[in-house]
């Protein structure tokens, strides 16, 4: 009795295996899984649809699958965000679009104004520090060579009628150094209004 | 979402290349609300999506003569978007999982995440499921988070925003067959993540 019981459970299980349609037997690799999902998310190519659909409708597990992707790309697309026309107006967009491009123009001007001042700073900086650094006497040399010629006119030595010695003229600018005092008559000139004066002298020297 | 006409914005574009500016704001019009979503989905906080949408726009005003394709116009602008967005993200050292709900404005997740659960309109389902639906929106935010960059992005971008796949691959500098498969590669995590959602 048992036995037989049991039989007819094997053969029944048996019976279902063989009428079991083939495609319920196969394992879903991932190329197949990936067929699947596009299945789901109606990327799938032409091509393959129609094989894909048949394992769908036919294997439980590629039903659960399809099913499970489904599920998901829906919760997905229900997660989506409204847009809030509050969040960002386009008008709010193009006003900073302008603000920024007339930032850059001020900036442009700063920079270019900043430029030429920072140029300019340099430059005098560069000359009072040459100025200051140069030797002296290069200086005065340059300043006299520079100066204009000045003509003096005079002086000149007034003589007495009977002499008959040699008579020399000098011109200096200040104190002469080879004055001797006892030969020497002066004269004297203000050609310059400045405060500084300066001594135009006329040596006669008696030989 | 406003599907702008190709060929017109084609022509925008090419008279915003040359310095005409009513031409670029209009392209603003057309493309403010998907890239507002994009970087509100990558952020996860509106006023920082807010000041990323805004300062994307003016780098592609600033660099649109850097733009080769006039046709390639709104993946490159996405690009933007979602490289500020990113850069933002991890300037804040956006690690943890940001749910919209942890947003100021909570008013609206409610809305967006009782829209529709599975499909289904909101009116036939009870109220077990909305729960259940609003647990499941909680547990994908955090699943989301936890997938490699590409592979969320490119989800966000097709998934979500429902963009073409050849957006997304200028967006994400990728053939379609890597934006395909970064795809698939994502949903594939999220649904072993979710198993017992789903």
């Amino acid at each position: 009795m048992k036995i037989g019981v049991m039989n007819r459970r094997i053969s029944f299980s048996i019976e279902r295996l063989v009428n079991w349609p083939l495609s319920t037997k196969i394992m879903i690799d991932e190329r197949t899984e990936f067929q699947i999902a596009q299945l789901a998310d109606g990327t799938l190519d032409e091509a393959c649809r129609l094989s894909v659909e048949e394992l769908v409708a036919s294997n439980v597990e590629a039903r659960v699958m399809f099913d499970s992707y489904r599920k998901l790309d829906s919760a997905l697309r229900a997660s989506s965000v409204p847009v809030d026309s509050n969040l960002v107006s386009s008008d709010a967009v193009i006003g900073h679009i302008d603000n920024e491009s007339a930032r850059s123009i001020r900036i442009g001007w700063f920079r270019a104004i900043g430029s030429v001042a920072a140029a300019a700073c340099l430059l005098v900086t560069t000359s009072v520090g040459l100025r200051s650094i140069w030797p002296s006497g290069v200086e005065m040399q340059n300043t006299l060579a520079a100066a204009p010629v000045i003509k003096v006119r005079g002086p000149s030595a007034l003589l007495a009628a009977n002499w008959q010695g040699e008579v020399v003229v000098k011109v200096s600018i200040g104190e002469p150094a080879d004055l001797s005092l006892d030969n020497v008559a002066r004269l004297y000139d203000d050609p310059l209004p400045s405060g500084r004066k300066i001594v135009i002298s006329g040596i006669i020297r008696v030989e | 979402m406003d599907v702008p006409d190709e060929s017109n914005e084609i022509t925008l574009v090419r008279r915003a290349s040359g310095g005409e500016r009513e031409a670029f704001d209009e392209l603003v019009r057309l493309h403010l609300a998907q890239a507002t979503a994009v970087s509100v989905r990558l952020l996860g906080n509106r006023s920082d999506a807010a000041e990323v949408v805004q300062d994307a726009f003016l780098k592609a005003w600033r660099s649109l003569d850097t733009l080769q394709k006039p046709e390639a116009f709104a993946g490159w602008l996405m690009r933007i978007v979602t490289n500020l967005s990113l850069n933002k993200r991890r300037s804040r050292g956006l690690r943890k999982v940001t749910s919209i709900e942890d947003d100021e404005s909570g008013t609206i997740t409610d809305g967006v995440k009782s829209q529709s659960i599975g499909g289904e309109a909101i009116g036939s389902i009870d109220p077990k499921r909305i729960a259940e639906g609003k647990e499941l929106g909680v547990e994908l935010e955090k699943a989301l988070a936890l997938l490699p960059e590409k592979q969320r992005v490119a989800i966000l971008l097709f998934t979500v925003q429902g963009q073409p796949q050849k957006q997304i691959a200028e967006t994400l500098g990728c053939s379609v067959e890597a934006v395909k498969w970064h795809v698939f590669q994502g949903r594939k995590k999220l649904k072993e993540i979710l198993k017992d959602y789903l």
